[in-house]
């Protein structure tokens, strides 16, 4: 292997900066180790086969010259070890989709978390007093129900109590003492009101905090960068939504749908009882209502399908009903498959399925994950998926929100934007999306939420806006179909000014 | 020692071919909970249905893994300790 590089590139090998941080990675066919494997397009061998010779520096692609390095390769057509800056990686990802470029990683050993501590302090907490505060909306100072209390009177170590308002928007914390110093409290309503977060302030018995209501007129990040499109934007194009299903709702027309879970009625594909989330996911894609009653999607003419993959009440998803979501969603014909789900370890079976899903034509959308500036979780972080992020906008929701809390640098070239302090970000990042604070339909009504679960949807419905009407839908569904559609989709993207870790190709923008 | 849950997915072209999915589903350590035309969940020990995966070709497997619902609310992780007040 030859001498690493020295950590920059100079401007005369990369015009567009002085001196740019060069990383080292894996290039790689989508599928398999070497440029035959199925699912590499001819321009990917093509280009495997010509960095053949170990040492070489820089390629030319579509005129473009592209710095990078060739430090290994286990093979004249099979993955080469290379190194580049992320301007690099951005243009051989964009003009070679068929690629994967994989991070050189390096694994530590996983400790345990010291459970027993939290249970010894549970039982301890268990025989404290309890106080008693009510949730009340700001106007009508009605019950607000269902909404989650979180109060902390130790933020930095997590310390405090939590609890769900009754039917009288009453809810019982456990903060140690009759009194309560807290230093941080949150109220997450479960539809109708905006979040809130208030700092410094002592409860007891009988304090009351106010919600403020959600105006489905509001102009949230969603609506601030894709305004309210015609109801006919992303016709042609059919989406499916891997979650926790999709409740019947005034604002969506569900085409159908599968349940994947196992021991469950394959047609239950609707909410599954626990939140909303993919019916939140949904309606950032494909709402049709209109405020004052309803809320847009960024696409709302798509063929929306429902895939359930979290069992019945539960808050977690079986990798075996995932995978099957996704098989079956390619046979449904699915053109863009959206999965706001992630984390754990690479899983070598969900991964082939979203591989097979892109060698048939279909496109997996992922989340990156809300690890807070964590490595791009598993599966978005595959090659063969396309990995969103999540930004927000200042002024787009209260001050008194809890997305507040949210904002964090990096700043945009407008300075309101900022990359959610919860998105996870690196080198796999394709696209960003808003993500924080976004209004949609949940099974009661509507809410806003915000995650990396929200940004994807956004750029799945700018997805299907770029490619309705498009030619590349037309093609025979196999890989090089799928690779047309990510070209398609990152050539309408507008970088924000983040940075290619954190926002890849910038927030796709379809006319 | 207790038996864990498996996927056997198909790489190949098309369905998982039939004479595969007998082989595992003959293995006696092992029990089908749940088949797909190109996957098979599997309940078994780890090691005899490793070493008869080894033998069918384009197969891979893996432990059958969750995926927690994503969600960027603030948790409280532990209580207060009452003898504090």
């Amino acid at each position: 292997m030859r001498d690493s590089l020295p950590t920059t590139f100079s401007k005369k090998e990369f015009p567009m900066a002085k001196a740019i941080k060069v990383e080292q990675y894996v290039l790689l066919p989508a599928r398999g180790l070497r440029a035959k494997s199925r699912g590499a397009g001819t321009e990917a061998q093509a280009f495997l086969r010509s960095t053949e010779t170990s040492g070489a520096e820089g390629v030319t692609l579509e005129g473009r010259q592209v710095p990078m390095r060739v430090i290994d390769s286990i093979s004249p057509d099979g993955a080469k070890l290379v190194e580049l800056p992320s301007q690099s990686m951005l243009a051989i990802r964009s003009l070679l989709p068929s690629l994967r470029l994989v991070p050189v990683r390096y694994y530590t050993p996983a400790t345990a978390p010291l459970m027993e501590v939290a249970t010894q302090a549970a039982r301890a907490a268990a025989t404290a007093p309890t106080i008693t505060i009510k949730v009340l909306s700001k106007a009508g100072k009605k019950p607000v129900v269902g909404a989650i209390v979180v109060a902390f009177t130790d933020a930095e170590n997590g310390v405090g109590a939590q609890g769900v308002s009754d039917s009288e928007g009453k809810v019982e914390l456990r903060l140690g003492s009759a009194c309560a110093e807290v230093q941080a409290l949150y109220v997450y309503p479960a539809d109708a009101y905006w979040t809130l977060r208030k700092r410094n302030l002592t409860i007891k018995t009988g304090t009351v905090v106010s919600l403020l209501p959600l105006d489905l007129g509001y102009t949230d990040a969603l609506r601030f960068f894709y305004c309210n499109p015609e109801l006919a934007v992303g016709t042609g194009v059919t989406v499916g939504v891997l979650d926790t299903g999709i409740a019947n709702h005034p604002d969506l027309v569900i085409d159908g749908g599968a349940n994947t879970v196992t021991g469950e009625d394959p047609k239950d594909f609707g909410d599954n009882g626990k939140g909303g989330h993919g019916t939140h996911v949904a309606g950032i894609i494909a709402a049709r209502g209109e405020a004052p009653t309803g809320v847009r999607g960024v696409a709302p003419g798509v063929t929306l399908r429902a895939y359930r993959v979290f069992a019945r009440n539960s808050g977690s998803a079986s990798s075996f009903a995932i995978a099957k979501a996704i098989d079956q969603a390619v046979l449904d014909k699915c053109d863009l498959l959206n999965m706001s789900l992630g984390g754990g370890s690479p899983d070598p079976v969900l991964a082939a399925a979203i591989e097979d899903a892109r060698a048939d034509g279909t496109l997996c959308i992922i989340a990156a994950g809300n690890g807070g500036r964590q490595p791009v979780s598993f599966p978005a972080l595959l090659g063969s998926a396309v990995a969103v992020s999540a930004f927000g906008r200042k002024g787009t929701f209260p001050t008194s929100a809890a997305e507040v809390e949210n904002i964090a640098s990096p700043y945009g070239t407008d300075k309101k934007n900022f990359v959610a302090d919860f998105s996870n970000v690196g080198p796999e990042i394709d696209l960003t999306g808003p993500g924080v604070a976004i209004i949609s339909t949940v099974p009661t009504g509507h809410t806003e939420i915000s995650g990396t679960s929200m940004a994807c949807p956004a750029v799945t419905g700018a997805a299907a806006a770029a490619l309705a009407g498009s030619d590349v839908l037309k093609q025979k569904r196999d890989g090089a179909r799928s690779d047309a559609m990510v070209k398609a989709l990152l050539a309408t993207a507008t970088p924000l000014g983040f940075g290619p870790p954190f926002e890849g190709h910038g927030l796709p923008m379809p006319e | 020692m207790a038996r864990s849950r498996f996927i056997l997915r198909y790489r190949g072209q098309g369905s998982a071919p039939d004479a595969d999915v007998a082989r595992v589903a003959g293995l006696t350590e092992a029990a089908v909970v749940e088949s797909a035309p190109r996957m098979l969940l599997v309940e078994s020990d780890r090691a005899p249905l490793e070493a008869l995966v080894d033998t069918l070709e384009e197969w891979v497997m893996a432990p059958e893994q969750a995926f927690p619902l994503p969600d960027v609310r603030r948790r409280a992780e532990r209580p207060p300790d009452p003898d504090r007040h």
